[in-house]
């Protein structure tokens, strides 16, 4: 005999039809396996419903903050070996690189030498252009109005000054630090 | 006018960590319970509760103000203990982990306290022949009132989902009601 419609009728929370509740009724008087199930049914259902809530120790939100702490803790942790981690790689990266890109050139140092010796000759050429390229300008800037500039350079000068203050006033702020 | 649930949650999502303290403080008995009820150890219980109320914590930015926080918390914590179920396989705890532990003696409430670990062992061997999510469709039903509905939003689960968990759960509870029974019945009858 199926006994699963029974079983399920058995442990429905829902209404049964009159119909259906007669015929479980009158199933009950005869299958024994069904009724212990019935009785066993009303048992757990009413140990179920009559747990109370389970309460946690005392100070269970200063336990909390500890441990929000110490997560947070160990966020910074993994921030900074990965930041660390980041920045050898990619230093060993540059590294690798110029050691394979000036590999030919390390190993033949006369035209290494020379390609100093040529930048250092072009350090000093460029220098003197800009020396004449000044003199040039501020030639040029004393035929204008020279008080002009002054004041012009003072306001920009004085505006970065501020621009400056204010920076370092939010970095240094405990409400940022702290953060 | 906002409740101060709201406000708290409102001020929280801005990072004021104290306002979400007030919360923490208001949750800790149902999200404690809910651990509690699902892993069938306190020390476990404790720890998932502070994990979930960190997750709530960390998550707490995605958080819909519409939403009913304390369903959303529930979750939290329910998807997170059945994760460690599953990977803990928590189904096969030993009957050594199921005894009443040793009281101390010739206190006025020992008969109460044995009495209320014995009912909350019988509670912990009912939901252990449970699968996870059973568990917890079970126990968001019983101690929290929850609808099909709303045990379905917080399970992520279909509704018919719902009724069908808890149909086979409760069959299952009973079939092993009932077999513990015969076999303690069994037991008394067996001459010493």
């Amino acid at each position: 005999m199926n006994h699963k419609i029974y079983e399920e009728w058995l442990v429905s929370n829902e209404e049964l039809s009159p119909k259906d509740a007669a015929t479980l009724r009158e199933h009950l008087q005869y299958c024994e396996s069904c009724s212990r199930l019935a009785i066993a049914w009303k048992e757990v259902d009413h140990r179920l419903a009559d747990a109370p809530l389970v309460s946690p120790k005392s100070n269970f939100v200063d336990r909390w903050r500890v441990y929000l702490e110490a997560d947070q803790q160990k966020r910074l942790r993994r921030q900074n070996s990965l930041m660390l981690f980041g920045t050898w790689t990619i230093t060993g990266g540059i590294l690798i690189t110029l050691v394979v890109v000036a590999w030919p050139i390390l190993r033949s140092p006369k035209i290494l030498l020379l390609a100093y010796l040529y930048q250092f000759v072009s350090l000093f050429k460029l220098i003197n252009l800009m020396q004449d390229m000044i003199a040039i300008m501020s030639r040029s800037l004393s035929v204008s109005n020279a008080l002009g500039w002054l004041v012009l350079l003072t306001g920009v000068f004085s505006a970065l000054s501020v621009f400056w203050f204010i920076s370092i006033r939010y970095l240094m702020s405990p409400r940022r630090l702290s953060k | 006018m906002l409740d101060n649930e709201t406000v708290w949650l409102i001020r929280a999502q801005k990072g004021d960590t104290g306002a979400f303290s007030r919360l923490v403080e208001h949750y800790q008995r149902s999200v404690y319970n809910l651990c509690c009820r699902m892993l069938g150890d306190g020390q476990d219980a404790e720890d998932a509760a502070q994990e979930s109320f960190l997750r709530a914590y960390k998550g707490l930015k995605r958080f819909d103000l519409q939403r009913s926080f304390s369903s959303w918390l529930l979750s939290i914590a329910a998807h997170y203990c059945i994760d460690q179920l599953r990977k803990k396989r928590f189904n096969i705890v030993s009957t050594e982990d199921l005894l009443v532990p040793d009281l101390p003696d010739r206190s006025p409430h020992v008969e109460s306290v044995l009495c209320q670990e014995e009912e909350n062992m019988q509670i912990r061997m009912l939901l252990n022949v449970l699968t996870p999510t059973d568990r917890a469709a079970v126990i968001l039903y019983y101690w929290y009132d929850y609808s099909y509905q709303a045990i379905a939003q917080t399970l992520n689960l279909s509704n018919s989902a719902v009724k069908s968990r808890l149909h086979r759960a409760r069959r299952t509870m009973a079939r092993s009601w009932m077999k513990r029974q015969t076999q303690s019945f069994n037991a008394e009858r067996m001459p010493i």
